[in-house]
């Protein structure tokens, strides 16, 4: 397969192929920076490839990595729906502030520059500027490229490797003379509550242009939405991100592949589990690790259990901006994510910030109540599972609320990489735990639900139907799951259990050297993208080597998933808006990580 | 009969009272710390865009006129409905002739796509 | 002047202090027993720490609002700003003028100065009792505009406007739907409407029975006048953050509140009286005490049904709402009353 998409893409732009590699199924294509688009539109187009959607893009800097190739590199990872099949494109960019240290993007320095995408994959827009912001790599002809994480005055790129760790403390202005902070670093801020740039066709003379968040009670979090308002109707919706932006990435890449499992909890914090699964299947991804199948089998209930848990947050919140706050549903829902919390405590003494998944296994063997705590939560779920409905599926006022509200076809959904429920809800059954099942998800027996109706009713129902095949699939996997040891015996990954230290010399030693050093998984790259409640959650890892990743990507669903905002919201009225964020479902610690 | 609202006079001077009271009593009880971002204008934590002062949109006028419209068709039912039984049936076949000529004007309104909110 | 008339209305401001004041009160109580319901309602406790089953919330609460600090923002319309909350808060309480919770007055069996002393259980018995209603729950309108255009803030203009043009709109339903009863009464008069739902079929006649279309718009249009879910749009604190009152804060905010709440008091009372049969129930006739007990369960049991729409039942957008009173209601209302009309005329002349 790869051969002959080598061989058609030499033939279709010459000489845009550098060098291609395989590692762990991973296809990697090296791109010249003159033909990414010429190499984009043709895998995008032609029949063969169709590499429709565009998970992620994001830069490396390779300054540390003592290797003569330049110094800068995007990475684009593509999938294929109708393939089924990935493939990332690498393009090397020259840092044209060429004497290699010291460049760290300050303001008037030449940045690496490369040709945007967005016009063939529009969800290439923020990510493009993410990257832009981060990494200090410019795109050009790009519609809007303007910082989205740190402030607009911001000065460096955080993500490169000669950007200060630490001791760059921000200022605002009235200390900018303030000789007590002579000595530490000089970001310095302009006073709060300045105006935030808005994009040029917003026009705040003729119409209205309110703010919508940070602080309002519909947006979920610091999420600012600038809404252009005529009358009541929403013109256009820009959303503006950053407000919580906690540099997960960077975090990640100075510490050891092990620590930044509980960083992954407080990304998406209403389903941190699988937040883990995903990073964890990363790294073993990278270290190809054998991962017993009782193991296998306890991630996926924990994570049904947590995709209904989240579900329950989604439902809530989204009955109550519907529905106003004082709505039944969502407390009833919140009850119903106690009691899974409560198994969360049971198994892992944490109920939001799990890190129960370790590299290689669990961190602890599940405790014996377990099973039992779970069936009786089914049982119990499967009641308010019908009161929910009851309340408000056949509501004409929620049908009234949610019934065409927020069309997102499935071209335009597909376009801007939209994953998860609301993929599924404009009617494509895109769903990796059953296109590439990991885990056991290939053992158990479950659907897909999609809707064709593609309005927030759609991924209302989706979500709903999604809840009722989590249920199965729980119920199927208990009943299938065997004991078994709770972590790999592959000594390199995990520890060895306490009684072989004081017997064997060989385990001492492995125990020593991974609490001290930890592991060190090969050189290489990979990618790994875990079917979230949210949508897709990728996690990049590039290795050199050592014991902490050299570039650790993450790739939220939420952040572009709430991209489709102005398309869905234009053109409805103000509460339209409303309920269409409550049915993206998105959380900011993951929009911002 | 004017005597049957003093009532209502005393009830509007003690409700008077009783809102400026309630308005009054905290501007001396209260604690007054007052500082720039106070006084701001709340816009969900950001400094506004323009005036909040500008045009709206002209359905709310439209309403407003309706509103007043067939407001005054009910207040011209109020009387009949207390003469009702003393009219009989001149009274109404009278009122049944206004009221259908409102009702004309609504259905006029209607099929305009007045009351259509776009 | 003639020393009986001085007593009657000294005891008239009495009566009419204790009746506002208590309405207040009962605003306080109120806001309390909503929040105990919608706990009880969500699985939840409400406030149960102040004092016992948590009755005392009341009065810190009522505290707080008049040991708040007094913000007034920069940017607004000083003296319209000030006055929106009073304007808001005096037609509500003027609307319990006309409400009668009793049918007979009780003179008191001692002499005060040479003059009897009689209570009136109503404040004032008027001819145009129901016309008086709704005008003086139009003038709440003004506050709530008033409000939402002084503060210069966006979230209370759009909010302003969305309440004047809903409270407008279901305005014309609900008179019209009250002419359905007035029709068959034949008299504006509180007092009249009860008596007539009190002289037929002994006292059981009540007009939710031969009206009930009549009451069924008259609630939604009460909830609709009074701001409540599912038509609290002016509010839409998911949307507008705090609608007209977003600039508000403490007592001002607290009168917006107090509005809203004793609105909503009236209004049950004023549905319990007139479509509910008031002060009737078994036995009222022979001891009237009884009357106010049955009176005061009915106005709890419509207050009830506000809350209870409210926890179960999810916001209208606005658009809908409109087209929902213009299309829906005020053509159903006008249905009702012209067949009313008819009936009354085909069976009685």
């Amino acid at each position: 397969m790869t051969e002959k998409l080598i061989e058609k893409l030499n033939a279709k732009v010459p000489s845009a192929l550098k060098d291609h590699s395989e590692f762990r199924g991973d296809t990697t294509l090296f791109i010249n920076a003159e033909h990414v688009r010429d190499v984009a539109s043709f895998l995008k187009d032609d029949e063969d490839t169709q590499y429709d959607l565009l998970v992620d893009i994001y830069g490396t800097d390779r300054l540390k990595l003592g290797q003569s190739s330049p110094r800068f590199a995007v990475n684009y990872e593509l999938y294929s729906i109708s393939k089924n099949k990935f493939v990332r494109l690498i393009v090397d960019l020259v840092d044209p502030a060429r004497n290699g240290n010291g460049g760290s993007g300050k303001f008037g320095e030449p940045l690496p520059k490369v040709a945007s995408v967005t016009d063939i994959w529009p969800t290439a827009n923020w990510l493009e500027r993410e990257t832009y912001d981060l990494m200090g790599i410019e795109f050009e002809n790009h519609p809007w490229l303007q910082r989205i994480m740190m402030p607009d005055n911001w000065v460096g790129h955080p993500l490169r490797k000669d950007y200060p760790l630490g001791g760059e403390p921000v200022y605002f202005e009235k200390d900018r003379n303030n000789p007590r902070f002579a000595h530490l670093g000089k970001q310095i801020m302009a006073g709060p509550s300045f105006e935030t740039e808005l994009p040029e066709e917003m026009d705040t003379d003729g119409h209205m242009v309110l703010n919508l968040g940070p602080h309002h009670p519909a947006t979920h979090g610091v999420l600012r939405l600038a809404t252009e308002l005529d009358g009541e109707k929403v013109v256009r919706v820009t959303p503006e991100l950053g407000y919580l932006h906690s540099g997960f990435e960077k975090t990640g890449e100075n510490k050891r592949y092990e620590k930044f499992i509980p960083y992954c909890d407080r990304m998406d914090y209403v389903s941190p589990m699988n937040n883990n699964l995903a990073y964890v299947m990363a790294v073993e991804k990278l270290m190809d690790v054998e991962i017993p199948e009782h193991v296998q089998y306890v991630r996926v209930i924990l994570c049904e259990l947590q995709r209904i848990a989240s579900h329950m947050i989604w439902l809530g919140t989204h009955a109550m901006d519907v529905g106003g706050t004082p709505h039944a549903a969502p407390l009833y829902c919140f009850m119903m994510r106690e009691r899974i919390l409560d198994i969360f405590e049971m198994v892992c003494g944490a109920r939001m910030t799990t890190s129960y998944f370790s590299v290689g296994g669990l961190r602890w063997p599940l405790p014996g109540a377990f099973m039992d705590a779970v069936r009786a939560f089914l049982k119990e779920f499967s009641g308010y599972y019908h009161d929910y409905h009851v309340m408000l599926t056949k509501n004409p006022l929620w049908l009234s609320r949610l019934k065409g509200i927020g069309i997102l076809k499935a071209e335009e959904a597909i376009a801007l990489g939209i994953t998860g429920p609301l993929l599924r809800a404009a009617g494509v059954p895109l769903d990796l735990r059953k296109v590439r099942p990991y885990c056991v998800y290939d053992q158990l027996d479950f659907e897909v639900p999609t809707s064709t109706e593609a309005d927030s009713y759609a991924r209302y129902t989706v979500r709903m139907e999604e809840l009722q095949q989590s249920m199965r699939i729980i119920e199927q996997a208990m009943n299938q799951i065997k004991p078994g040891p709770y972590r790999t015996a592959d000594r390199k990954v995990a520890l060895p259990p306490r009684h072989e230290i004081s017997t064997s010399m060989e385990s001492l030693i492995h125990h020593f050297k991974l609490v001290t050093e930890g592991y060190r998984p090969p050189e290489g790259q990979v990618y790994f993208i875990g079917e979230n409640p949210k949508g897709w959650l990728g996690f990049g890892l590039i290795s050199d080597g050592t014991a902490n990743p050299y570039r650790l990507r993450v790739r939220g669903p939420s952040f572009v998933n709430l991209q489709a905002t102005n398309t869905m919201a234009r053109g409805g009225f103000i509460s339209d808006l409303i309920t269409i964020i409550g049915s993206i479902d998105i959380v900011l610690g993951e929009v911002d990580r | 009969m004017p005597l049957d609202y003093i009532p209502i006079l005393i009830l509007f001077v003690i409700a008077t009272i009783l809102a400026g009271v309630s308005l009054a009593l905290p501007h001396f009880l209260g604690p007054r710390l007052p500082n720039k971002a106070k006084s701001e204008v709340v816009e969900s934590g950001k400094l506004a865009y323009g005036d909040a002062r500008r045009r709206v949109p002209i359905q709310y006028y439209i309403v407003a006129m309706l509103f007043i419209i067939f407001d005054i068709e009910v207040l011209f039912l109020y009387p009949w409905a207390v003469v009702f039984w003393d009219l009989k049936w001149f009274g109404l076949v009278q009122v049944g002739i206004f009221t259908l000529l409102l009702i004309e004007s609504f259905v006029y309104v209607w099929k305009k796509g007045v009351l259509e909110w776009e | 002047m003639d020393q009986q008339l001085l007593v009657d209305i000294i005891v008239q401001i009495i009566i009419i202090g204790a009746v506002a004041s208590g309405l207040m009160a009962a605003f306080g109580a109120m806001t309390v027993v909503e929040r105990r319901v919608l706990g009880k309602f969500t699985m939840r406790y409400g406030p149960n720490r102040v004092g016992p089953f948590g009755t005392l919330q009341i009065v810190a609460d009522g505290l707080k609002m008049f040991f708040k600090e007094e913000v007034i923002p920069s940017h607004v319309d000083r003296l319209v700003y000030l006055m929106a909350p009073g304007v808001s808060l005096v037609p509500a309480l003027l609307a319990a003028g006309v409400v009668p919770i009793a049918a007979q007055p009780l003179v008191l069996p001692f002499e005060v100065f040479g003059s009897t002393i009689t209570i009136y259980p109503w404040m004032a018995d008027i001819n145009v009792g129901v016309l008086y209603i709704l005008a003086v729950g139009s003038l709440g309108t003004y506050g709530v505009v008033l409000g939402g255009w002084s503060s210069n803030n966006k979230y209370s203009l759009l909010g302003g406007l969305r309440t004047s043009a809903q409270m407008l709109s279901y305005e014309l339903p609900m008179g019209v739907a009250l002419l359905s009863v007035l029709l068959i009464v034949g008299s504006m008069r509180m007092t009249d409407i009860v008596n007539f739902q009190a002289s037929y079929l002994g006292g059981y006649l009540w007009f939710i029975f031969i009206q009930p279309i009549a009451f069924l718009i008259f609630f939604i249009c009460g909830l609709a006048e009074a701001g409540r879910s599912p038509f609290d749009l002016p509010e839409t604190e998911n949307e507008l953050i705090a609608g007209f009152a977003t600039e508000y804060g403490g007592m001002k905010f607290g009168l917006f509140f107090a509005a809203e709440y004793i609105h909503m008091i009236v209004l049950s009372f004023i549905t319990a009286t007139i479509f509910l049969g008031g002060w009737l129930g078994p036995f009222s006739q022979q001891i009237p005490v009884l009357g106010i007990v049955y009176l005061l369960i009915k106005v709890a049991f419509v207050l009830f049904l506000i809350i209870w729409v409210r926890v179960s039942i999810p916001r209208v957008r606005f658009d809908k709402l409109m087209k929902f009173c213009w299309k829906f209601l005020l053509p159903l209302s006008i249905a009702n009353a012209a067949v009313t009309a008819l009936v009354l005329a085909i069976l009685f002349f």
